[in-house]
């Protein structure tokens, strides 16, 4: 079995659902009471398409201000990147806009985009509609998903959507980021010998904290 | 953020990079004069409110402070605005005026940062009152400290760009409430560094810190309430969970063992119950017990650790105060309640931390040690100490503290003092006798206090200190044999209790 392993890396506004969308995916639970993320929670989960195993990190990032300026260290080298706003809260469609402008500058190689309005549970207070987020997903090339992680709805696509986009990017020479193992014997003890995380960001990869 | 190895600080230098807080930032008014037109037309209800209470209780001192409250400043009250008829909701609360306890963090030109009760945003005129009352003493060169009015105090902090005031009713310290806010001051610079708190500020005097502070306000909620009942905190000392120092040290050593090769990790720290149960670190470092207890405050108030292995910045502002550590932050197993901290200076050996977490898991299990901890847990901490056991029981509770180690034992809360009530009264008049300790000149070594609910007592020793509550017939010197008879027993138990050595990483 041939085996792709990516990184796939969450963005988006506090608030949004973007660990509860990770959690209600790879853990199947949701909880009310989650706190919100300090720094980056790190997940991995694999999808089996056909004959092939995609072996998906995730990176599930905080949505707070505060950790703005870290995000670099998880976007650098990401194969797919998950962008979530809340149907209910303009400003967070607003961010991912922003996000969105940050990737196109830092990521050189292709980068697969999901733009997610999440929180379809509480339809009655949608601000954002459909055809808006779905155009504006188009003008980026991204694919568009809605989804309630609270009801589970609409998240397996988006995950399975990464997968497979994995696997057209995995036939791209220009992708080099993307770990490809023909045999599955290495991958499956664990061993990991990519280091493309573990670069030493240099000095310039340091961006001010705030930008005011 | 700085790079790996300017994070690291000199050793030698670690403890003295705080400002002093003296900052002479006394030109508020000229600055933002948008502002201070809502700070200045709030203040005259607001000091009305203070002045009334002040009445009732006669008598007001203000240290470091000679005059009246700013007189001229309440010609600039500007008629009330329906926003501010709002904040006069907030201030007219009964419930709001009966909490004991009031925190409020301001920025310096008198912007809200965070109240403990109550939304700051609806605050805005109490906190042009603090920042008035801060400046006008300022502009006279002083700095003002504490305001006293029958049982009342008002303390105040003023850290750089950042002021923090502490209300209390009941008749705490000053010490204590001191202590309290040089917490909060330093759970601030450990989500931020000091660092960024002062490039913000220089940039923008008026800056909102409240934008990068989302999210971390309930880290200060959980750390007051920390702070408020477990003695540890205002005793600046290390709590662990006990357990037999022959398995203790197993844990440790696999911990040792598994990181020897990672270079730049600077802390492995094992908790559970805003305990620790083991520790190493990298030689030359330590872990200060104020840095250490910030570490139990945020693995106690993040849910999220729970569900998967996180990458965490903080900054230990004893270690240093000017840049991140970075945190692989998991628990042990599933059904494990304690929590594993891999901290180290580079952000990019997450895989690594990874890696080392899952083989010390794999070991602790194999060893059988993960059972032995989460026997250990289940425990409850009142079968920890035995008073009746030691032989005095007529002790009814007490919290030693040994010099060397900086390590905290006490006693299980029993009646009477199993409600968080009477608790609370204990631990005041710990708090109230701890600090009139510290402050005599020469130094005591032992205080009594006796009422007819008990005597407490508080010795201090060449190596230990203790506070301890007795039956209230009891004679002094009675009593001193009774602290003895504890302070022999704990000492030959010291290895069960305390982490007496840290491994070096």
């Amino acid at each position: 079995m041939k085996t792709i392993e990516g990184k796939v890396v969450v963005l988006g506004a506090q608030g949004v659902g973007k660990t509860s969308m990770v959690v209600r995916y790879i853990g199947k639970m949701f909880s009310h009471h989650i706190s919100p993320t300090i720094g980056a929670s790190f997940f991995t989960c694999n999808i089996n398409k056909g004959d092939i195993r995609v072996k998906l990190q995730v990176w599930d990032t905080a949505g707070q201000e505060r950790f703005r300026s870290m995000a670099p260290m998880y976007y650098r080298n990401a194969n797919a990147a998950l962008l979530v706003f809340d149907i209910t809260h303009p400003p967070s469609f607003s961010s991912i806009k922003s996000w969105v402008k940050e990737l196109q500058r830092n990521v050189e190689e292709p980068l697969i985009l999901c733009v997610v309005g999440n929180k379809t549970d509480l339809e009655s207070k949608r601000k954002i509609s459909r055809e808006e987020a779905e155009q504006y997903a188009q003008s980026i090339a991204a694919s568009y998903f809605e989804s309630s992680a609270l009801n589970d709805s609409g998240i397996e696509e988006i995950f399975l959507c990464c997968a497979e986009g994995m696997i057209t990017l995995s036939q791209d020479k220009l992708v080099k980021t993307l770990r490809v193992s023909p045999s599955n014997d290495r991958t499956e003890n664990g061993r990991s010998e990519r280091v493309n995380v573990s670069n030493h960001p240099s000095a310039s990869d340091e961006r001010p904290p705030l930008c005011c | 953020m700085c790079d790996a190895n300017s994070v690291l600080p000199d050793s030698k230098s670690d403890q003295g990079t705080e400002p002093s807080g003296e900052s002479k930032n006394q030109d508020v008014s000229k600055e933002d004069d948008e502002e201070d037109a809502v700070q200045h037309k709030s203040l005259h209800s607001s000091c009305s409110t203070i002045v009334d209470e002040a009445e009732q209780n006669d008598v007001v001192n203000v240290d470091m402070m000679t005059s009246d409250l700013p007189r001229d400043l309440e010609n600039d009250f500007v008629a009330a605005t329906t926003e501010l008829e709002n904040e006069d909701s907030v201030l007219d609360s009964e419930e709001w005026k009966a909490k004991e306890k009031h925190i409020f963090i301001l920025s310096s030109s008198g912007k809200p940062v965070y109240s403990r009760h109550g939304s700051e945003d609806k605050l805005v005129t109490l906190f042009g009152v603090m920042q008035a009352l801060v400046s006008f003493v300022q502009d006279s060169d002083d700095t003002l400290e504490s305001i006293h009015f029958g049982n009342n105090v008002i303390v105040f902090q003023i850290r750089g760009p950042i002021v923090l005031v502490a209300v209390s009713k009941k008749n705490d310290s000053v010490l204590f409430l001191r202590n309290m806010l040089e917490y909060v001051y330093n759970q601030v610079v450990s989500v931020l560094t000091l660092r960024q708190v002062t490039t913000i500020f220089e940039r923008r005097r008026n800056y909102d810190l409240r934008r990068l502070l989302t999210g971390s306000e309930r880290l200060i909620d959980h750390l007051l309430t920390f702070y408020e009942t477990e003695p540890s905190l205002f005793m600046n000392g290390l709590a662990c969970i006990p357990m037999p120092s022959p398995q203790r040290e197993a844990i440790s050593s696999v911990i040792v063992s598994t990181c020897s090769k990672i270079k730049n990790l600077v802390f492995a720290v094992l908790v559970a119950n805003n305990r620790l149960i083991a520790l190493a670190r990298k030689r030359k470092y330590s872990m200060c017990p104020s840095d250490l207890h910030l570490i139990l405050n945020m693995v106690a108030a993040s849910e999220s650790f729970k569900t998967a292995e996180s990458w965490t910045p903080i900054c230990l502002p004893q270690f240093n105060a000017n840049g991140f550590l970075h945190g692989h932050v998991s628990y042990l197993t599933e059904d494990c309640d304690a929590c594993l901290l891999l901290l180290t200076v580079d952000q990019d050996i997450f895989f690594q931390l990874s890696e080392a977490k899952k083989k010390i898991t794999e070991k602790l299990t194999k060893n059988n040690l993960v059972s032995v901890i989460n026997d250990v847990l289940k425990k409850p901490p009142s079968s920890w100490v035995s008073l009746h056991y030691i032989g005095v029981s007529k002790i009814r509770h007490f919290i030693y503290k040994c010099k060397k180690s900086q390590n905290i034992l006490s006693s299980p809360l029993t009646p009477p003092y199993d409600t968080t009530d009477e608790s609370r009264k204990l631990f005041t008049k710990y708090q109230n006798l701890y600090s009139k300790m510290f402050e005599s000149n020469p130094q005591l070594q032992v205080l009594f206090q006796e009422s007819d609910e008990e005597r407490v007592v508080c010795l201090i020793g060449e190596k230990f200190e203790v506070l301890a509550a007795l039956e209230p017939v009891i004679k002094k010197q009675s009593a001193l044999d009774l602290i003895n008879k504890l302070c022999q027993w704990i000492q030959k138990e010291e290895d069960r209790f305390f982490i007496t050595n840290v491994p070096y990483l």
